[in-house]
């Protein structure tokens, strides 16, 4: 779509498209001739894929003012169903167009399960959405604990390692450009006037329900493309991978970057990943310093390091000079 | 701006009235709000409801607006039933309010809260604005000409990139009126605009209302404790009283009714 | 019929368990409208506490189930205190956010001290005598007739002194009752702790019925006791506790009549179906936007 864009826009994104560019080309050469070592590969796909996720999260509970703890449930959908569709239904074709086949089907899946949690949304806000969130993620994995045929609780195994720096790169950057897209956007704005005041949001000609049918259906889409990526490079997966536990982990990326706020999303998910791994030497003591941290950032800085501000090259005023949109 | 005024027409012009109350009655659990409301205003009318505290004079505009559904009766705006509609349709349809205490979009910017109220109007799906489309961006381009405009002619131009909660009192009363304006109705809903202003204030208050009215060939009903506002300005005055209408005419009718004198100097201020 | 008697006296167990640490989780959303996901965690660490006693320190029950009590009753307050207090007026999500760093700090620090599972020896004489042939058990008679009478307890606290009457007016209008001249700090500090002490009492009971414990039982139970409180109207006293037996009796039901992995998704899709026909809970009462 971008060649379509009048001269102006294009040159004031440039330096943001060169360096997607470079980075891409970057991202390609890494993984052809391994120039960085696979664990630190490895750290970098799970930034972008934990990055695909805050987003996905901060669309429902940062924009739109919602509380969901259950977005797990959503990344179990779209990593099953695409694990399924490469080892089982696509498994005779070629890698080349499965593997994105297979994720975007993934995805879909997960944005038809997100429908199904928009409904109850209609009626139901605050605490007692969050637990409806909960309740259904639960049963998502209660779901795939009962079926057999992809392993029960056992989990699911056989997906080739089909997730690589430069797919990862390719759909981050997809997430990061269609959640912003969608965020500077008439829906946007309703996803927004919903989280302020929903009932003045409605009486502004919003119609509310169809926003956030559809902040739901992005959402849990990408969960889902997080899902099958995720799925894809740790090469097996089970119920109790998508547990509270990754729900919770979600939540502290997206608080701890920032409620509200892409570059806040891209800090959190970067920090918490890195952070994690970094924590590794102290073992099993390891995941009870990292909510010790989360703790002291909540008491000091409860809206997060970014908390609904945003990276100037992230909004559309960038660049613009007049109107200071603040 | 695109031409400023009416650009939707009534859906069955020749009904007369621009909106009409036949034999509204609204309980809330055994309490009866309403009982057997009937009133009509006309095209281009400035008409206002008074009335006691606990009247049911702000029940009357959640009725119309659809944040309740009323027990029992009609309502109908240009001919059109829109009894029982969905609040985001009746406002497409062309009624915009305002709220007793402000609610604004607290922390979005002031530009932000007038364009989310052209939500109805824009003609974007999801895909397109999903990966940023040709049409999608001439539409924000559009719309964000239009809202700077508004604010622009009615004085809050200056403040267009501020986050709304940051505005002075009157300004959130102004931008509040303003967004209801955005949604390009013909009926506007004001809940009692004035509260909480010192005169010098109401004065401007007015001036911008007529200002507005005038631009937007719109059509005004507002609620007022301040009989001067009321007196003042409006041509059509119906009086409420626990719940019923006592009194529906001009502003010397209503002033010399005895039943408003009674009820209504009661309480007032 | 008999086979029916068993199954629920089994229900009023597991209903006991889940009332003791519903009431925990429904007290705190009175009075600070917080859900305080710790508290299942808080649970667990009631499980270890018995596990200290007697184990470590070889007492006997009555001790046991008081140092379980004080333990996480301590452990509530402190929480509150440190974690919790600072952000009071913070948004919702930063409280709720933080109560989940709680749970998953307590989770873990309890599983570096003790990594591996521990099996807790029978606390109580263990014997099953025949009612009528249903076999009651010595366990399942004292968790029982001890959650019956610290639910009386709490009862008679909340509904017959000042401390309760204060409870209950913060309950219903955080903004003016400290206009009224009351100490809100330590009537909030005051029911973490009856509601911490009602968890740490259910940690004993469990361990009682289900001796090996991990550092993980607080997240399913936990869960579990909330969904009662959210069944019952969450922040109704009453309502936390028939939402566990509910819950207790529809979970034993299940696991009678179909394979035990259908629990879970028994209990959540119960609790979904529910929030769908009553969004606020049997007991609570929905909130009117005022507009």
């Amino acid at each position: 779509m971008d060649f379509m864009r009048p001269a102006g826009a294009l040159g004031k994104y440039l330096p943001v498209k060169a360096v997607v560019a470079l980075g891409f080309m970057l991202a390609l050469s890494i993984a052809r001739f391994n120039l960085l070592d696979n664990y630190i590969q490895l750290v970098l796909m799970l930034i972008g894929i934990n990055l695909i996720l805050t987003l996905s999260l901060n669309l429902v509970n940062g924009y739109m003012g919602e509380f969901s703890v259950g977005h797990a449930g959503f990344m179990a959908a779209g990593a099953y169903v695409s694990s399924i569709l490469s080892v089982r239904v696509l498994a005779s074709y070629s890698p080349v167009w499965v593997f994105p086949c297979a994720v975007l089907a993934g995805g879909l899946a997960a944005g038809v399960v997100g429908l199904a949690v928009a409904v109850p949304s209609f009626k139901t806000r605050g605490d007692y959405l969050a637990i409806v969130t909960l309740a259904f993620s639960m049963i998502v994995k209660s779901v795939i604990e009962n079926i057999d045929a992809v392993g029960g609780p056992r989990g699911f195994l056989g997906m080739d390692k089909l997730t690589t720096l430069p797919w990862v790169f390719f759909w981050t950057v997809a997430a990061v450009w269609i959640i912003r897209n969608f965020i500077y956007s008439r829906f946007g704005r309703g996803v927004l006037s919903v989280r302020e005041d929903e009932i003045a949001a409605d009486l502004t000609g919003v119609n509310t329900r169809n926003v956030k049918m559809l902040a739901f259906v992005v959402s849990s889409f990408f969960a889902g493309i997080a899902g099958g990526l995720y799925a894809h490079l740790i090469q097996y997966i089970s119920p109790g991978v998508f547990d509270i536990v990754k729900s919770t982990e979600m939540l502290v990326m997206v608080y701890l970057g920032g409620v509200g706020s892409i570059a806040g999303s891209m800090i959190g998910a970067a920090t918490y990943t890195v952070l994690l791994e970094a924590l590794r030497p102290l073992g099993i003591w390891r995941m009870a310093v990292m909510p010790l941290l989360l703790i002291l950032l909540m008491i000091f800085r409860p809206k997060g390091i970014m908390g609904y501000r945003e990276a100037r090259w992230l909004s559309p005023s960038f660049g613009r000079g007049t109107g200071k949109d603040k | 701006m695109t031409a400023p005024g009416n650009l939707k027409l009534p859906p069955q012009a020749g009904g007369g009235a621009a909106l009409e109350l036949k034999d509204v009655t609204h309980h809330f659990g055994g309490l009866r709000a309403l009982s057997g409301v009937n009133f009509a205003v006309a095209p281009g009318e400035l008409a206002g409801i008074i009335g006691p505290n606990g009247a049911g004079k702000t029940t009357v505009f959640n009725l119309i607006t659809g944040v309740y559904k009323p027990s029992i009766g009609k309502i109908i705006f240009h001919g059109r039933e829109i009894t029982g509609m969905r609040s985001s349709n009746i406002t497409e349809l062309g009624i915009a309010r305002t709220f007793q205490n402000i609610r604004l979009f607290k922390e979005l910017t002031v530009l932000d809260n007038v364009r989310a109220a052209h939500y109805a109007r824009m003609k974007v799906n999801p895909l397109e604005a999903l990966f940023h489309s040709g049409r999608h961006r001439s539409e924000e381009k559009r719309v964000t000409e239009e809202s700077r405009d508004l604010l622009e002619r009615f004085g809050l131009g200056g403040s267009a990139g501020e986050i709304s909660k940051n505005l002075p009192y009157g300004s959130q009363r102004r931008l509040e009126i303003l967004r209801a304006a955005a949604t390009n109705p013909s009926l506007i809903l004001l809940d009692e605009p004035a509260a909480g202003m010192h005169p010098g204030e109401v004065e401007q208050l007015m001036s911008f209302i007529l200002e507005l009215k005038k631009q937007f060939s719109l059509t005004v009903l507002l609620i007022e404790h301040q009989m001067r506002l009321v007196m003042g300005m409006c041509s059509h005055i119906v009086v409420l009283d626990f719940g019923m209408v006592i009194a529906d005419g001009g502003p010397q009718q209503v002033r010399s009714d005895a039943g408003v004198m009674k009820a209504y100097m009661g309480s007032a201020k | 019929m008999i086979y029916f008697f068993q199954q629920a006296l089994n229900a009023a167990q597991l209903g006991s368990v889940y009332a003791l640490i519903a009431l925990g989780y429904t007290m705190v959303y009175g009075v600070l409208s917080m859900i305080n996901f710790a508290h299942g965690d808080f649970f667990m660490v009631g499980a270890f506490l018995c596990f200290v006693g007697v184990v470590v320190l070889q007492l006997s029950f009555i001790p046991v189930l008081l140092l379980a009590m004080a333990g996480v009753t301590m452990l509530g307050v402190a929480t509150e205190r440190v974690a919790y207090r600072p952000l009071r007026n913070a948004p919702k999500a930063s409280a709720i956010i933080t109560s989940l760093g709680v749970g998953i700090f307590l989770e873990h620090f309890t599983l570096g001290l003790s990594p591996y599972p521990k099996y807790i020896p029978p606390v109580l004489p263990s014997f099953s005598f025949n009612a009528g042939g249903v076999s009651v058990s010595t366990f399942q008679l004292a968790t029982i007739s001890i959650s019956f009478i610290l639910m009386l307890a709490l009862y008679l606290v909340v509904n017959k002194t000042r401390v309760g009457l204060a409870m209950r007016a913060i309950s219903a209008d955080r903004g003016i009752v400290p206009l009224m001249g009351v100490p809100v700090d330590k009537i909030i500090a005051l029911t973490f702790a009856l509601g911490s002490g009602l968890g740490g009492a259910a940690g004993v009971m469990y361990a009682m019925a289900y001796p090996v414990i991990d550092p993980y039982i607080g997240i399913i139970i936990g869960w579990k006791a909330f969904i009662s409180a959210v069944i019952g109207g969450i922040g109704n006293i009453r309502g936390a506790v028939l939402g566990a037996y509910i819950l207790g009796t529809v979970e034993i039901m299940t696991a009678a009549f179909l394979p035990s992995t259908y629990r879970d998704l028994v209990a959540f899709s119960l609790l979904l179906i529910l929030l769908i026909f009553r969004p606020h809970g049997l007991l609570g009462r929905a909130e009117s936007q005022k507009v």
